[in-house]
């Protein structure tokens, strides 16, 4: 079983679509597919349209009892962990003392025998959480608009792993609602894109990808062919040979 | 993932169903998606090789399907082109290498087909999520030249996380008086309830069990006919060359109804037996061919893996002269077996067993102790040929010892429902190492002979002859070596049942 991070520090980078649109393309591609919604706002959550079970928390996520709260989407091999608001104080719960660098792959390895691949959708913050999520992930995707400030962020992340003793090579970048009309995003594109940090996909800005909060589905159980799915399709065939997912 | 609930619900006809479908309604809301019509086949093999191993595969278009008992998905891939197949045959390497075992040298058939509509009902709940599904299914199933309509099923589906719409689904159906969860049925159980079929597989095996105190005509009687039956289920098989099995089983049960009429003969009368036992030889004699190169042909990889790369090309022209030989072999036999003189010969064969007892001269006596006698005469010739067997005999000692074997294998089989089972069959596994070393000793005898044959016939001055001759070279020098090693093996073979305790086992059984 293979965990996949989709973390950027900065909000607002298409993290939840590309956690979405890239898990559906797992399940559609023969992978036993959960996706952890992390994020207390629950994105993820809501495109799938689906709510925590009552009983549901912070604590029994990082203990490790998760089974239970999984929920199955509404398309064969795809399943969801959803968010709860108790998210919100994850740090609180994360004993520094205490803290395992893994606790959350420990808590996912039960599920080992289940899923091909975990995807984690994760809050955009800089946090104990975020040190977590980085170490138990075999790989880490962040989505960077070509920006200045989107730059800045990797460059965070970059110093983040290096705090955390974690190798870079775990972080997988790709540019992001790239526009080419901007010549900020062409430059920026230019660039870096060169490094072997950045995947050669890029997902353009699309209203599609906007518009999935209106369809609450992922853009591929829209229309298989859009655009949109197609990209995402691309991405997730480079994803999967950089992190050897099968 | 986990594995989720599925409930089969079943009702009287597609009203009622729908009328079910209906009260969904009052827990959820619906969103049906368009019906989907499907056509599709069951393959097996003959005697349901891949039922047994816990497999169903089903054909649909031109893609095969292969499932656990529980329709539970397994494997898939593309179609083979043919009504016939072999597991070896197919493209898919997941589903071949999984096939491969359960099948073994048997071919792939159809056994039965379906057509179905499959509609699928979403349950939603509030927020639009589908909490549960349900699927429902008609249509009409086709085997055996019978037709029928298929009980409509409706089978709910869990969706995990959300066990409380699924119950509450369940409950909603049975009080529409839909009948339900059926347990254990899968979808070809389904089939053959629809068409009252008990089983859509046969079996070769001889499983007869004769009653303690049977009378010797009856006996004959009822082994005869099952013998007879086993030729005729295997007889449409052989004809179509669907694989070799078929041929194999036929010839077996033919070999077994030669034995019978040998070991009774005595008890039965002179014109008919002779008639019979010229008629049954005859089948023997027409069928042979076939099966010695059917032998030869399976045996391609062994071969290949007997000798060097260099010789492979000649060993493959050989094995094209084989098929070709094959070929005419497989038109002669196919006329035999289609012929007024086979269909006469069963139709009197069968008349005979069933009507003609009162001629018989032994008919009205105890079947048992005849038995008896007939098996302890034929283990006695086993001890007294084989005791005389030494480094000196010849191979023909060896064959004459293996068909004394064979005859007491058979007579063991025709009458092992009047011992204790353990006990026969105890005996049986010590006769069948003696008869495995003998009938592997055997086998390369023959096959050694057919190589030289053939080498003999080999036209001269041409490459191709020289290349075949090389490949049968090599593969001679390999048989004669492991042809030695068997025969060195036969005297400890035959000293272990022979042993002092088998013979004290022998006598307190049948003496």
């Amino acid at each position: 079983m293979k965990i996949l991070a989709v973390y950027c520090s900065k909000g607002g980078v298409g993290k939840t679509a590309t956690s979405v649109n890239l898990a559906y393309a797992a399940s559609r591609n023969g992978l036993a597919t959960l996706l952890c919604d992390l994020d207390p706002q629950g994105a993820s959550s809501y495109y799938f349209r689906i709510r925590p079970k009552k009983d549901f928390n912070t604590k029994k996520l990082l203990q490790g009892n998760i089974q239970k709260y999984i929920r199955g989407t509404d398309f064969d091999d795809l399943d969801l962990l959803p968010a709860h608001f108790s998210h919100r104080n994850i740090d609180l719960k994360l004993d520094r003392k205490k803290l395992e660098a893994t606790a959350l792959r420990d808590a996912l390895s039960p599920l080992a025998g289940e899923y091909d691949v975990v995807f984690l959708d994760c809050p955009p913050n800089l946090t104990l959480f975020s040190e977590t999520i980085i170490a138990s992930a075999d790989m880490v995707v962040t989505p960077v608009i070509p920006t200045t400030l989107s730059m800045l962020s990797l460059e965070q992340l970059l110093k983040l792993c290096r705090k955390i003793e974690i190798d870079k090579t775990r972080i997988h970048a790709f540019f992001s609602m790239a526009e080419r009309r901007k010549s900020m995003h062409v430059d920026i594109i230019g660039k870096y894109r060169k490094y072997k940090i950045f995947m050669k996909a890029v997902i353009p800005y699309m209203a599609e990808v906007e518009k999935m909060g209106i369809s609450r589905k992922p853009v591929g159980a829209v229309k298989s062919n859009s655009v949109a799915s197609l990209a995402y399709e691309r991405l997730w065939k480079e994803v999967e040979q950089r992190g050897r997912l099968r | 993932m986990s594995r989720l609930r599925k409930g089969v619900y079943t009702g009287v006809d597609e009203r009622q169903v729908r009328q079910a479908l209906e009260q969904l309604e009052k827990g959820f809301d619906l969103k049906a998606i368009p019906a989907q019509r499907r056509n599709e086949s069951y393959f097996d093999t003959f005697d349901g090789a891949l039922y047994a191993a816990g497999y169903l595969l089903r054909k649909r278009g031109m893609k095969l399907f292969l499932t656990d008992l529980d329709d539970e998905p397994i494997a898939g891939g593309p179609a083979v082109k043919a009504n016939h197949f072999f597991a070896w045959e197919i493209s898919a390497p997941e589903l071949r290498e999984v096939l491969r075992p359960a099948a073994g040298i048997r071919a792939l058939s159809r056994v039965c087909s379906r057509r179905i509509s499959r509609e699928v009902v979403q349950l939603r709940n509030d927020d639009g999520k589908m909490v549960a599904r349900v699927v429902y299914r008609y249509g009409s199933a086709a085997a055996e030249k019978r037709e029928a309509a298929l009980q409509p099923l409706v089978r709910i589906e869990e969706i995990r996380g959300y066990e409380s719409a699924f119950e509450k689904a369940s409950q909603l159906l049975q009080a529409a008086g839909l009948s339900g969860p059926v347990e254990g049925r899968n979808s070809l159980n389904h089939i053959l309830d629809a068409l009252e079929l008990p089983s859509l597989f046969s079996s070769s095996k001889y499983t007869l069990a004769l009653d303690k105190d049977i009378l010797l005509g009856q006996a004959v009687a009822e082994i005869g006919c099952c013998l007879l039956a086993a030729m005729e289920v295997n007889h449409q098989g052989v004809i179509e060359d669907r694989d070799t099995e078929f041929l194999h089983d036929f010839r077996i049960a033919v070999r077994r109804t030669r034995s019978l009429l040998s070991q009774m003969k005595k008890y039965l009368p002179e014109a008919q037996l002779a008639f019979f036992q010229n008629e049954f030889k005859w089948l023997g004699s027409v069928t042979g061919p076939v099966r010695d190169l059917d032998v030869y042909l399976l045996m391609k990889e062994d071969y290949a893996g007997m000798l060097p790369p260099q010789l492979h090309r000649g060993l493959e022209e050989f094995f094209v002269t084989l098929e070709s030989r094959r070929t005419g072999s497989m038109e002669a036999m196919r006329k035999a077996l289609k012929s007024e003189r086979y269909a006469g010969l069963t139709e009197e064969w069968r008349h005979f067993l069933e009507n003609d007892r009162q001629g018989w001269p032994g008919a009205e006596r105890r079947c048992q102790p005849i038995a008896r006698k007939a098996i302890c005469r034929r283990f006695e010739k086993i001890m007294q040929n084989g005791l005389k067997i030494d480094v000196h005999s010849g191979d023909d000692d060896l064959h004459r010892l293996r068909i004394q074997g064979k005859k007491l294998k058979y007579m063991l089989e025709f009458f092992r429902s009047f011992y204790v089972p353990e006990e026969i069959d105890f005996f049986h596994g010590q006769l069948k190492k003696l008869q495995n070393n003998l009938g592997d000793f055997n086998d390369i005898s023959v096959q050694l002979q057919m190589l030289e044959e053939h080498a003999g016939f080999l036209p001269t001055g041409t490459r191709r002859s020289l290349r075949i001759g090389g490949a049968i070279g090599g593969l001679i020098t390999h048989l004669s070596g492991k042809h030695a090693k068997v025969r060195r093996k036969f005297e400890k073979t035959f000293a272990a049942f022979a042993s002092a305790e088998n013979q004290e086992r022998f006598q307190k059984l049948f003496v």
